[in-house]
């Protein structure tokens, strides 16, 4: 088997046999799985993103049949750093889970399952970021939506069902309005591959409305002002490992599909008018994702509305991308980085947060002071993703909005700019809201029986990576380079 | 008060208004006869030899696709289980007691339905039939069983249920991954195998989708038994 090129099919099947396995192995033997699978896969992840950046993008014919009667997988940068970010973060969140959910916990039912839904997510994650198909992307949305709803009930107590309940009905919107603007699209051009819709995409009322209806749905699962109503009670009240995955990676899934759409399958002015929407929205989330973040008294929904402000960053390429070739290499980079570093600071800080609350038996801000006394690496940890959450340098969000606001300056729309330079001072006033009490030298009573050595230093090793991102810049950009975006818009040779 | 109920309902009355007249506009604008991909799909059947293209499309052209949803409903399973609380009360009986019509009912449906399962999956390659089908039968074959109090209802804490739910997926990434070793791509299945695999997968499918319909069945129907009993 040449195992360079069945990557992305395994990419997808992996985990998913990894699922199906550790839901037979029973309880005790299901984190053994859940961490096999894990390495395993960020083997193949960095060993795509090598073979993308050797040899360029490439695309699986699943079944042979290719497009357009079969499927394909597309497997380019841009991909290849998705999925290299989620193997990452997924590695330390099993990590950080075999602490968390303790087996020998025979109270919580739900616990035993956690890792077979975590790995079906996974496996939606790969699935999402790998798809060359507007239909398989329903497939993995609804694996994707299903999962996560379950994950963020599974600690159970009234709050999370509630959270749960609301976030379903979200999903399943936005599940049910994308299958409708495939319905439109399928109708109208007779193709479900992106790349041939990309060639063969004609103006025509049905397909526009087709993918109008699409990327509505997939702002909605992206959590974007005001679609983001369902995402701060779901993060913040799901178990910590599980608020890491949602924040940091399974908003960015939908993201991804957007990205692609917007950038890659339709044709420059398709949807005349989107991209300013999306910018607007873009800073609209930055500005009252961080206000709500500054007034949370509560450490995860304080974090989970910094999702919110965060995901905004990621819509201002697409109105900067009408400015030529310069200015979208610019852009795009800039939003790979802030993926990448938001990613990894996110996952930090949540579970930060987590360890925080169970070494302080409560999530409340204001009782949190000495923190940084008896568990000092923990603190540093949520300071270092503070810090790249700032966009202070050096670090990979620094990196992310140097590049963005390079090419804001660059398209001359100097507001996008502004909206930067404000977002990033706001992030400084609630992170610092937050780190004023940690770093308070006060005595503190903790729980010290839960204070797990894992749990106090993967967070820590996350915030690093997101810091260290800054040197991976150039590896960024030539992964970025490598992607379809810029190899279709005529930047790449 | 009134007024103050009926705003919220406005709202996405409205909405969905809009969305209905903007989905109505592409709907009128389309044009009244489209094929799509229906002649690829029959060519790509006859090479594929399976002559129903349903079957093929769902097994063979788009068995990606086949292969998460099948993800997707045991994903479902494990969700509705991961929300039990007491898995203990859950293995209590929920069975009834047959009378004399329903048992003697029961006595002939259950067999015949097992075996229209067996030949919806088998005739699934040439006319409409296959594993979902199969298995919803199946499935129902398996509450009416445990309605009427001829079986005991399992449950999915149990090892054996678990394997009854898996097998299904399990012996599809396995048929999924083989012709890798061939040289193949994923679910590329050979041409001599093709026909034999895919029933090999349809016949696992349906134990597991049926197994996924009476599990669903139970952990609901239990729900309402157990829960709120004092």
């Amino acid at each position: 088997m040449n195992v360079l090129a069945q990557l992305p099919g395994l990419l997808v099947v992996v985990p998913l046999a990894g699922a199906a396995i550790s839901f037979v192995a029973g309880r005790r033997r299901a984190p053994h799985v859940a961490l096999a699978t894990a390495l395993t896969v960020l083997a193949l992840a960095v060993a795509l993103a090598v073979h993308v950046l050797d040899d360029g993008p490439f695309r699986y014919q699943v079944g042979g049949w290719g497009a357009p009667l079969g499927i394909d997988l597309v497997a380019d940068g841009a991909a290849a750093l998705f999925l290299v970010l989620t193997a990452i973060v997924g590695l330390v969140v099993t990590l950080y889970a075999t602490a968390y959910f303790r087996t020998d916990d025979e109270t919580a039912y739900g616990h035993g399952l956690f890792w077979t839904l975590w790995l079906f997510m996974w496996t939606s994650l790969n699935a999402l970021f790998l798809t060359g198909d507007v239909f398989n992307v329903y497939v993995c949305l609804e694996l994707v939506g299903i999962s996560a709803v379950t994950l963020v009930t599974i600690g159970g107590g009234a709050e999370a069902l509630r959270a749960g309940a609301r976030y379903l009905f979200a999903s399943m919107l936005g599940a049910m309005t994308y299958l409708l603007g495939v319905a439109l699209l399928y109708a109208a051009t007779g193709q479900l591959d992106m790349d041939v819709l990309r060639t063969t995409l004609v103006a025509d009322t049905t397909a526009a409305t087709g993918l109008a209806l699409m990327i509505a749905a997939l702002v909605l699962k992206t959590a974007l002002v005001p679609a983001h109503f369902w995402l701060p009670a779901a993060h913040g009240s799901a178990p910590s490992p599980v608020s890491a995955v949602l924040s940091s990676l399974v908003v960015k899934g939908s993201y991804f599909v957007i990205l692609r759409l917007m950038l890659d399958v339709m044709p420059a002015d398709y949807l005349p008018g989107v991209e300013i929407v999306l910018g607007v929205l873009g800073s609209a989330a930055i500005v009252w994702g961080s206000v709500q973040a500054l007034l949370q008294t509560r450490i995860k929904q304080l974090v989970a509305y910094s999702t919110v402000a965060q995901i905004g960053y990621l819509f201002l390429v697409f109105p900067l991308a009408r400015h030529g070739a310069d200015v979208l290499t610019l852009a795009l980079t800039g939003v790979l980085v802030h993926a990448l570093s938001h990613g990894l600071a996110k996952a930090g800080l949540f579970l930060g947060a987590g360890s925080l609350m169970t070494r302080f038996g409560h999530d409340r801000i204001a009782d949190m002071g000495g923190a940084v006394r008896s568990a000092p690496a923990l603190t540093f940890g949520v300071a270092l993703a503070g810090v790249t959450m700032m966009g202070l340098p050096p670090s990979g969000g620094f990196g992310a909005k140097w590049l963005l606001v390079s090419a804001a300056l660059a398209s001359g729309e100097w507001w996008w700019a502004a909206v930067l330079v404000t977002g990033g001072l706001l992030a400084a006033a609630y992170m610092f809201r937050l780190l004023s009490v940690l770093l308070k030298d006060t005595p503190t009573e903790l729980h010290a029986s839960k204070g797990d050595a894992r749990t106090e230093w993967l967070p820590l090793a996350l915030a690093l990576g997101a810091v260290l991102l800054v040197l991976a810049i150039p590896l960024v950009s030539n992964l970025a380079a490598a992607s379809n975006v810029l190899i279709h818009a005529g930047v790449t040779p | 008060m009134g007024d103050r109920r009926r705003f919220p309902a406005l709202l996405p009355l409205l909405a969905s208004g809009g969305v209905l007249a903007f989905v109505g506009r592409a709907v009128l604008a389309l044009p009244p006869a489209a094929n799509g991909l229906a002649v690829e799909m029959r060519d790509g059947a006859k090479a594929s030899g399976i002559k129903n293209v349903v079957t093929a499309v769902l097994l063979d052209f788009r068995g990606y696709d086949t292969l998460l949803e099948i993800a997707v409903l045991m994903l479902a399973t494990v969700a509705v289980l991961s929300l039990r609380e007491d898995p203990a009360a859950l293995s209590r009986r929920i069975a009834g007691r047959a009378g004399p019509v329903l048992g003697a009912l029961t006595r002939t449906l259950a067999p015949l339905m097992i075996i229209v399962a067996g030949h919806l999956v088998w005739v699934g390659s040439s006319e409409p039939g296959g594993a979902f089908q199969g298995g919803a039968v199946l499935g129902a074959a398996g509450i009416l069983l445990v309605l009427s109090g001829y079986a005991q209802p399992a449950w999915a804490g149990q090892r054996i249920v678990r394997w009854v739910l898996t097998v299904g997926l399990l012996a599809f990434i396995g048929v999924a991954l083989y012709p890798m070793f061939g040289g193949g791509s994923l679910l590329q299945y050979p041409a001599e195998s093709r026909k034999s695999l895919i029933l090999f997968i349809e016949i696992l499918l349906t134990l597991s989708i049926g197994a996924s319909i009476l599990s669903l069945f139970l952990a609901s129907a239990s729900a309402t038994a157990g829960g709120e009993r004092p």
